[in-house]
């Protein structure tokens, strides 16, 4: 489900000096590439190329830098070495600080949060309906949503394929903001992911959520993040100081063996990668030890409680996999999982068509998650579900009935903690309250994650999380 | 065919600066790395006689395993699809030189029974679009399917290892998925191309390759015109083919995607086809390279020359030197490395045999052991060749026809649960080749996974359903002693020393409850597979 990036870019590590290395956006994102601007060329260059450049005219190594190696006296500046161009996909790993420490915090005292990357651009527009706007049947066509439903207020109403979500919404659980998103994304999807999950400027080569997992200080445990349903940690959980866990699914995520032999193979394994030493054995070591906890969770045969209902889809799985994994205690708080295929340059097709492109998901989206919160019982009192797109899509629909790129978004968070309601406004679509055509950005979306951070997830540190960022006005989100 | 090359980099005058080496000679004045390393003319010959024995202990990937190896085993483990004892005793028997040469003349190899099981199973891999069309019954998807299929059935059984592995190497580099909108002519392009010049010359697999209709229709050139230019093809045949990032400006995209309108596909005869309307008309300048380009009949001469150029191209002999380098030497390739291959490729007329055979008698070459950490397909394909099967047995429905995947049982499933189908890279790249981009938690999972079914899984499924049992195919019988039997499957499928402690884990594995010295028949069945299944996801079977 996740869309498909470029891997030599999406490993690129220093990307974010906008103003040496511009993205060049392809339709196909495969396509995607770094211009640099020298002596009055530009040229593509290569991510690494890009580092290069970047690092010889801005020097300034960071802490976080994954060429900083960090030893007992401090960190040491300059290692770039064996994976370089590589290190997103290793968390890293050539820190000396980057093992992990095994100590299992049974409970965390916060929430846990799952962070649902919406790739390929939400259309916002195509799930919140303006029916009273005098422009908006007209620029949306057949794309429009006129049910009402599902009405939030007197001005807005949410796509009827949305309804699996109205109990939530009733609860007071259900938080949908308006002209969210990153002031500076550019309509890239490759650029505008990694600005969402980077969340950071300048020379920083970490992800926001990896960054909270480093600077909250509590206990760390092999199941403290995970990324679920993709064979590779997201970027949003990279950091140099912890090596997470990537897994396609619970039940993948063992260790097959001969009858009988799996904990012996375990211990061979572990001794002999951890002989092996370096990556090998860090590699090795955090696979085993998940292997090991995940056993307790596989040997029980997995029923949603309450009569969830999880859709036979993908995503379902995937939430069905994360309540399965909170409920097991083994100390997550953060899971990362990614639904993809909303780039939809054609044929959004019309919300009564509950097989049309954006109805499928939407319904999808909506059930998933509203099992989600049933399957978790009393446990969704501590359980944040945040939805962040790389970019919102063009207001007017194109010639193909889809939409183009686009600035403002429109953004869920659902929880027990959650303050519900709508955030924002979106004060109409005449060209003049339009930036180029898109909704404009009016909402930072790191001030209603930094709410989350400091008030579901204790974590005050937001200038680590969130460097360059200064929380404005409190939403009163969480 | 590559003899004049080693001499010519011998003598080479033209060591490139540190820069030109970036490849952003042109970029303005500044270096790109700050690695502060001087540009020193080099002169690597090639030819020094290399060390008996290697460097016993590597730092990079496993630094406490102390990976004594020997020079033919390793170069098995690094120019073969699927390495083992038998190739490397013929190495040494051999001699390094002469084997290497031999592989090079791979024509001269006689490959009958991996062309042979293609021929009879999979023959979709071996048509053109139209044919396999015809022979698909309106199913010609079906020929990328078969492609994949067929590169496990050649890892396993040919002979002509290097060529081979040439083959997939050139097929990341000119990639075309066999899925999706070329699945229909990819194999096409892997027997036209691909295999036509695995070993040749690159300038030729160029032109082949980009008048070729897996290719126009990959990257959308089909739809390139004067009047609706589509940039596709023209940017990815300078970034990924040819020069590489930094040579070209965003004037030169333009002009290249230009340069290729006209070169379509006819769908009728699921062919070439060149439009002569839709080809832009007018001098054409591209990096160095100018065309006056006049009629629009001189679109295929422009082109012609146009790749030719690209093919020469200083640019291009780094990019091809840098992804053999990658592929066959260490993830980091010295600088030095890849200029000195760089000047045979340029000095032998883009001849790929004359710079793999530089490369792999290179100095840098031997000292290499154990940087490289081995692909799925890799270990999937030894594994399989190690069960010396002899030929391929399917059920009835098993065909390329109808049940095309379980032609090989089980390991196109195996292979896709380690994100490594044979072609099936779903981004223009191709496949990563760096330890990084394999060793994900998942990723090592799932190989240790295949492991396991590759040893441990019943017949069911399995292929070749011919396979003798893992004891006689290692040519274990009862009585042996259990140190030999260990030291049979650990050094012998590895080409490693394996430290005596490590050793001792696997004969554990191969007595079980049992005491005593030797194995008996009972314990050779019971246990053989799990002490494998530790060996294939060890580190000494996974580092190449």
């Amino acid at each position: 489900m996740t869309t498909r990036l470029d891997a030599s870019l999406r490993r690129g590590e220093a990307l974010l000096h906008e103003d040496l290395i511009t993205p060049l956006h392809h339709h196909d994102e495969a396509h995607n590439r770094l211009l640099a601007t020298v002596g009055g060329d530009t040229r593509v260059v290569t991510p690494a190329q890009a580092n290069d450049l970047v690092s010889t005219l801005r020097p300034t190594r960071r802490i976080d830098d994954p060429g900083v190696e960090h030893t007992p006296d401090g960190p040491r500046f300059g290692r770039r070495g064996l994976f370089r161009g590589s290190l997103i996909g290793l968390g890293g790993l050539l820190a000396a600080s980057a093992a992990p420490r095994y100590s299992f915090a049974a409970t965390t005292g916060g929430d846990l949060l799952v962070c649902v990357f919406l790739r390929g651009g939400f259309d916002g527009l195509a799930a919140l309906g303006m029916p009273g706007d005098p422009r908006y049947a007209q620029l949306r066509g057949s794309a429009k949503v006129v049910d009402d439903s599902f009405t939030l207020s007197q001005k807005y109403v949410l796509n009827p394929r949305f309804a699996a979500l109205k109990p939530l919404w009733q609860a007071n659980q259900l938080a949908v903001v308006l002209g969210s998103g990153h002031p500076g994304v550019t309509r890239s999807h490759f650029e505008d992911q990694d600005l969402c999950e980077r969340a950071a400027r300048a020379n920083v080569r970490s992800g926001w959520l990896g960054r909270h997992i480093q600077y909250s200080s509590r206990p760390s445990g092999t199941f403290r993040a995970i990324t679920m349903g993709d064979q590779r940690v997201v970027l949003s959980l990279t950091t140099t100081a912890y090596q997470s866990v990537a897994m396609s699914s619970v039940d993948s995520f063992d260790l097959e063996t001969a009858w009988n032999d799996r904990d012996r193979l375990v211990t061979d394994l572990g001794r002999l990668y951890g002989d092996a030493g370096g990556v090998l054995a860090t590699q090795a070591r955090a696979t085993l030890d998940a292997v090991t906890s995940l056993d307790t969770v596989r040997s029980r045969a997995y029923t949603p409680a309450n009569g969830a209902a999880y859709p036979d889809s993908t995503w379902g799985e995937g939430l069905r996999d994360i309540a399965r994994l909170a409920k097991a205690d083994l100390g997550l708080e953060v899971a990362c999982i990614d639904y993809g295929g909303w780039d939809m340059h054609q044929g959004i097709g019309a919300t009564s068509d509950a097989g049309g492109q954006f109805s499928a998901r939407a319904t999808d989206f909506a059930r998933g998650l509203a099992a989600f919160a049933t399957d978790l019982g009393s446990r969704w009192n501590s359980v944040t579900v945040v939805t962040m797109s790389e970019f919102g899509r063009r207001v007017e629909v194109n010639g193909d009935g889809g939409t183009d790129h686009g600035h403002g978004n429109v953004a869920f968070y659902l929880g027990g903690g959650i303050n519900g309601g709508v955030y924002g406004d979106i004060e109409g679509l005449a060209d003049d309250q339009l930036t180029d055509g898109d909704l404009p950005i009016t909402i930072d979306y790191r001030q209603a994650l930094s709410e989350i951070l400091a008030k579901r997830l204790g974590n005050d540190n937001i200038a680590d999380v969130f460097p360059g960022f200064s929380p404005g006005t409190a939403l009163g989100i969480a | 065919m590559s003899n004049t090359s080693r001499a010519d980099a011998a003598v080479s005058p033209a060591a490139p600066s540190r820069r030109a080496a970036l490849g952003l000679a042109a970029a303005g004045g500044f270096a790109l790395t700050a690695a502060g390393r001087a540009a020193e003319a080099f002169a690597a010959p090639p030819s020094r006689p290399l060390a008996p024995v290697l460097p016993a202990v590597i730092g990079d990937l496993a630094s406490g395993l102390d990976l004594t190896s020997t020079p033919a085993w390793h170069l098995a483990r690094r120019a073969c699809p699927a390495p083992t004892k038998a190739i490397a005793d013929d190495i040494a028997k051999r001699g390094r030189t002469a084997w290497i040469d031999t592989q090079l003349a791979w024509k001269k190899i006689d490959d009958a029974k991996a062309d042979g099981l293609v021929r009879k199973y999979l023959s979709y891999a071996t048509m053109t679009g139209s044919q396999v069309n015809k022979a698909s019954g309106g199913e010609p998807w079906r020929a990328g399917k078969a492609l994949s299929i067929s590169r496990t059935i050649r890892q396993v059984f040919t002979r002509r290892h290097l060529y081979e592995s040439m083959v997939d190497t050139m097929a990341d580099h000119l990639y075309v998925s066999a899925d999706g909108k070329a699945s229909d002519l990819v194999a096409w392009f892997d027997w036209a191309v691909l295999r036509k010049y695995a070993l040749g010359k690159y300038s030729s697999m160029l032109t082949a390759a980009i008048r070729h209709p897996a290719m126009l229709v990959y990257l959308d050139n089909q739809l390139n015109s004067a009047d609706n230019p589509n940039e596709n093809l023209g940017r990815e045949l300078l970034e990924l083919h040819t020069v590489g990032v930094g040579h070209y400006t965003e004037d030169d995209v333009r002009a290249s995607a230009l340069m290729l309108t006209g070169h379509g596909y006819d769908w009728r005869t699921r062919t070439y086809s060149y439009h002569p309307r839709e080809h832009h008309v007018g001098a054409l300048t591209i990096m160095g390279f100018s065309h006056p380009n006049a009629t629009a009949d001189d679109g295929p001469a422009a082109l012609k020359a146009y790749l030719g150029y690209l093919a020469r191209h200083r640019g291009t002999a780094e990019h091809i030197a840098r992804r053999l380098a990658v592929r066959y030497v260490s993830d980091t390739p010295s600088e030095e490395l890849v200029g000195m291959l760089a000047d045979v490729y340029q000095a032998s007329e883009t001849s790929l045999a004359a710079v793999l055979r530089a490369l792999l008698l290179s100095e840098e070459f031997a000292a290499s052991v154990g940087t490289k950490w081995k692909r799925p397909q890799e270990t999937m394909a030894t594994m399989i060749r190690l069960r010396r099967p002899s030929t391929i047995k399917t059920k009835k429905n098993e065909t390329q026809r109808k049940d095309l995947w379980s032609i090989t049982g089980t390991v196109q499933w195996l292979l896709y649960l380690e994100n490594h189908q044979p072609r099936m890279w779903p981004v223009v790249d191709g496949y990563p080749d760096q330890a990084g981009d394999w060793l994900g938690t998942q990723a090592l999972l799932s190989g240790w996974y295949s492991a396991n079914a590759r040893t441990n899984w019943g017949k069911d499924g399995q292929w070749p359903s011919s396979y003798s049992s893992w004891a006689s195919a290692l040519g274990l019988k009862k009585g042996v002693s259990a140190v030999d039997a260990a030291r049979r499957i650990t050094t012998d499928l590895t080409g490693y020393t394996w430290s005596p402690e490590h050793v001792e884990v696997v004969v554990a594995r191969l007595k079980g409850d049992g005491t005593g010295t030797t194995l008996s028949s009972a314990q050779l069945r019971d246990n053989l597979g799990a002490a494998l299944d530790f060996v294939f996801c060890s580190p000494y079977f996974r580092l190449r």
